[in-house]
């Protein structure tokens, strides 16, 4: 395909909608998130389905990340860091 | 009764076969058409596939995915590839991974952080979430490694919305990220709004882009004050030409060596028609890399001067653009040609 190709790309993982449900039963937290007992890792606000952005796994614990932007692009370098 | 029948049958049958015949005559030309424009320009062929994908995913939901990734890999991989034009490994391009519920688990494992998307009515939202989590990456690991951090993320932020410039809705998210981000940093607060009006003459990308990651691969893996003086300086300078207020445009520092050559106005050139004055400047700068720029008219004198430089100081041309960008309030032709001593 005519797709842009560049020797070096970033990988960005991403959870479609499609399969958002199966992928929260899996890892067992479907529950919490609908009911929304969960908050944002960064803003604390709190996070159902209709506002979950992201998801990362820190010291072994899942932990979910609101929709604001700049919530995504803080745990994306937090992730970042700890990689390094 | 029979008879009129198998005669309506028959007339039918004709009549099916020419539609059929003529779908299928349009079906290949289309295809035809497909193929030529694959070979010639694979770029718009990957929209119109881009635009098929988004319809189709109306009636299959799976596709919508598809749609997604090629429609997020093609925003940013085509203007990662513009950008690394000027030098080639200026930033780096995006890869959309798919996870389902099989891998997800592993993905998190390793250490990676799992975007969210939604169906494509949602579209702003998805591409913004993707830019969010590409934007710390954008420059590569040896430049983030020896540039200060703010710095790297306020450069890479500008290279993002220059991504997304046709999408007003990400760009807003993009900068409602970058105010909350930065809302303690007066130094990015003063260099946000700097770094945007160089871009808006298109010479962040032409320029600033590309000297400020060489000279971190220079300077790498050393993270030094020269450097960040260097880049500072590059960019007041850079901002100062944006404002017409170009003093001292020559900078001879340990990681940055380069002078800006702006072509005078043509009445200020008037008894200088072979532009002795500039070139005589070019050679007492005696600098690695001179960028000779103009506005306007002058694009054709710029290109000349260029061509002398070329050619009686022994630098290379490594680049001329003459393309359309803001110069003070108005859309002018502007002129950037790079030459790097030989």
């Amino acid at each position: 395909m005519a797709r842009s190709r560049l020797a070096e790309h970033v990988d960005v993982v991403a959870l479609h909608d499609i399969d958002l449900e199966e992928a929260l039963h899996k890892l067992g937290i479907y529950d919490e998130i609908v009911g929304g007992v969960l908050s944002c890792m960064i803003c604390e606000d709190r996070v159902d389905l209709g506002n979950l952005g992201a998801l990362m796994r820190i010291n072994g614990k899942i932990r979910v990340i609101c929709d604001k932007p700049t919530c995504i692009s803080t745990a994306v370098k937090m992730s970042k860091v700890l990689k390094e | 009764m029979t008879e009129f029948l198998s005669y309506s049958l028959i007339e039918f049958f004709e009549l099916l076969w020419s539609i059929l015949s003529q779908v299928f005559q349009y079906i290949g030309i289309l295809v035809v058409f497909l193929i030529i424009l694959y070979l010639v320009s694979p770029e718009r062929y990957e929209k119109i596939y881009i635009h098929v994908l988004k319809v189709a995913s109306h009636v299959n939901k799976r596709l919508d995915k598809n749609y997604a990734e090629r429609d997020i890999e093609h925003l940013v991989n085509s203007s990662a590839k513009s950008l690394n034009k000027y030098f080639p490994v200026v930033t780096r391009g995006i890869k959309i991974l798919w996870t389902e519920s099989d891998d997800v688990e592993s993905y998190l494992n390793r250490g990676f952080v799992v975007v969210r998307m939604k169906y494509h009515k949602s579209r702003a939202r998805n591409v913004a979430r993707a830019l969010m989590a590409y934007i710390p990456h954008i420059l590569s690991p040896e430049v983030g490694a020896v540039m200060e951090t703010d710095l790297a993320l306020a450069i890479s932020y500008v290279v993002a919305v220059g991504m997304a410039e046709k999408e007003p809705e990400v760009v807003r998210q993009i900068h409602e990220a970058v105010s909350i981000r930065f809302k303690d940093s007066l130094t990015v607060k003063d260099l946000l709004p700097k770094l945007e009006e160089i871009d808006e003459q298109s010479l962040f990308s032409r320029i600033l882009l590309p000297e400020i990651v060489k000279a971190c691969l220079n300077a790498y893996p050393r993270r030094s004050q020269d450097l960040r003086d260097e880049i500072m300086n590059l960019i007041e300078l850079l901002y100062a030409l944006v404002k017409g207020d170009l003093r001292k445009p020559i900078i001879k520092g340990k990681y940055l060596n380069l002078a800006l050559i702006r072509v005078a106005k043509p009445e200020k050139v008037l008894f200088d028609p072979e532009l002795e004055a500039h070139l005589k400047f070019a050679e007492k700068a005696n600098v690695r890399e001179i960028y000779v720029l103009a506005a306007g008219k002058n694009a054709k004198l710029a290109s000349k001067l260029t061509a002398r430089i070329s050619k009686e100081l022994k630098y290379t041309i490594d680049f001329e653009d003459v393309y359309r960008a803001m110069y003070r309030g108005s859309l002018t032709n502007i002129y950037c040609g790079k030459l790097s001593a030989s």
